[in-house]
């Protein structure tokens, strides 16, 4: 079951004390996600970084749309947040899978067809 | 200039029109043909096999574009939804991708471990091979030294030993190896050599084999025969396993005497073999 996050919390507070509408309800999965993604280490992972950031900025619009009173384009676009925090925390773990295969140590003089070979990924770059 | 398309491809203009109205008019939003392509390509992919989940999840997030989009045609929430179905695709190929690395890196630890496995199997049996042997060579040595020991001891008791400032001296009668005037080793003396043999393979140093003879005949002659006399004994110790490297063979003729050539008794003494074997630091200081 999730908490609910501190930040869209304050917004509440805060949008109602300014007499808009209050956010959607879908603002707490996107910032939840967003946090899993951030905990997971996808700023490590470029792909997963890209993705990342498109959240924050989908999550900063969906913030402008709801004081905008536009709450139907702010639940969309906190939705896009959430899709793109879900993805970037999917990259991270393809990224982290790879480089756990690729860190197994060979056996001393053993030979290369004893292993299954290591696929390439476009994901598999992790910054150190 | 350009030509106009009527005149030179009429079936394409039908075909625009005839799509466009297909999907009532509107232009498909990149959006929606991004999610549409990855999802033909993940659907033909490993993700269909691996990640099934999460792939409907795409398609249902997909299919909700295209309602939009049916309905609606390029608008804002198309775009959305088409955005979003297209993140869901991209996350099942994130996820079968992902199951695909921990799937190898299993096997390759498997992999690993069966190696690790067999090696180990292989030095084991290495290792038990190899205690084997030592087994058998300690065993072997250590009745090769009780057969050695005695060897000596039986030399001993007869007296044909003797320990010298040059060595262990082993002095084999003339008369009971050899035929008068013969260098040839009589059947009868085989046995003999045989237990000298075992009694001195394994002692360490050199062993120099030395041939002499009585007085009687030229001393050239004596010399000769003397020499042939030791090769022989050297010889048959070889072939009583002691290494022909340790070994040399001296003839002395009749010019070192043990007895009085005077009387036959004295004369049987001086027809003699001696092996002798000498101290290892004898050999090193040479």
């Amino acid at each position: 079951m999730r908490t609910l996050p501190w930040k869209p919390a304050l917004m509440v507070l805060a949008l109602a004390g300014c007499g808009a509408a209050p956010p959607p309800r879908n603002a707490g999965d996107a910032e939840a996600a967003i946090r899993s993604a951030e905990e997971m280490g996808a700023r490590q992972v470029p792909k997963a970084s890209l993705h990342l950031q498109m959240a924050h900025d989908a999550y900063a619009k969906a913030t402008q749309l709801v004081k905008d009173d536009e709450p139907t384009d702010a639940r969309y676009m906190f939705m896009r947040s959430e899709a793109d925090a879900e993805l970037a925390l999917a990259l991270t773990r393809e990224a982290f899978a790879w480089r756990d295969l690729d860190n197994i140590e060979p056996l001393p003089s053993e030979s290369p067809s004893d292993l299954p070979p290591s696929q390439p990924s476009a994901n598999q770059e992790v910054m150190p | 200039m350009t030509r106009p398309m009527t005149s030179t491809r009429p079936w394409l203009g039908l075909l625009i029109v005839a799509a466009t109205a297909a999907c009532g008019g509107a232009r498909v939003p990149a959006e929606l043909q991004d999610a549409r392509t990855d999802y033909r390509a993940a659907s033909e992919g490993q993700a269909a096999q691996v990640a099934p989940a999460e792939l409907h999840v795409a398609k249902n997030a997909l299919d909700k574009a295209e309602k939009a989009f049916k309905e609606n045609g390029d608008e804002r929430r198309t775009r959305d939804l088409a955005y979003i179905g297209h993140r869901k695709v991209l996350l099942a190929q994130a996820v079968a991708s992902t199951l695909d690395a921990r799937q190898r890196r299993e096997e390759a630890l498997a992999a690993q471990r069966r190696i690790e496995r067999e090696r180990l199997g292989q030095t084991r049996q290495t290792l038990e091979a190899t205690e084997d042997l030592l087994a058998e060579e300690t065993e072997r040595r250590q009745d090769a030294e009780t057969a050695a020991a005695e060897a000596m001891r039986k030399l001993e008791e007869s007296k044909a030993v003797k320990r010298e400032p040059r060595g262990v001296v082993i002095t084999l009668s003339g008369t009971v190896l050899f035929a008068s005037g013969r260098a040839e080793i009589m059947p009868s003396a085989h046995d003999r050599l045989g237990e000298v043999a075992t009694a001195v393979r394994d002692q360490p140093g050199r062993i120099v084999v030395e041939g002499h003879t009585d007085s009687r005949g030229s001393a050239e002659s004596n010399l000769v025969l003397s020499r042939l006399r030791a090769e022989s004994v050297l010889t048959a110790l070889a072939a009583g396993g002691v290494p022909r490297a340790r070994m040399t063979a001296v003839g002395y003729g009749e010019s070192r005497p043990v007895a009085d050539n005077a009387s036959a008794e004295g004369r049987a003494n001086n027809r003699r073999v001696e092996i002798v074997i000498q101290p290892e630091t004898n050999v090193t200081s040479r």
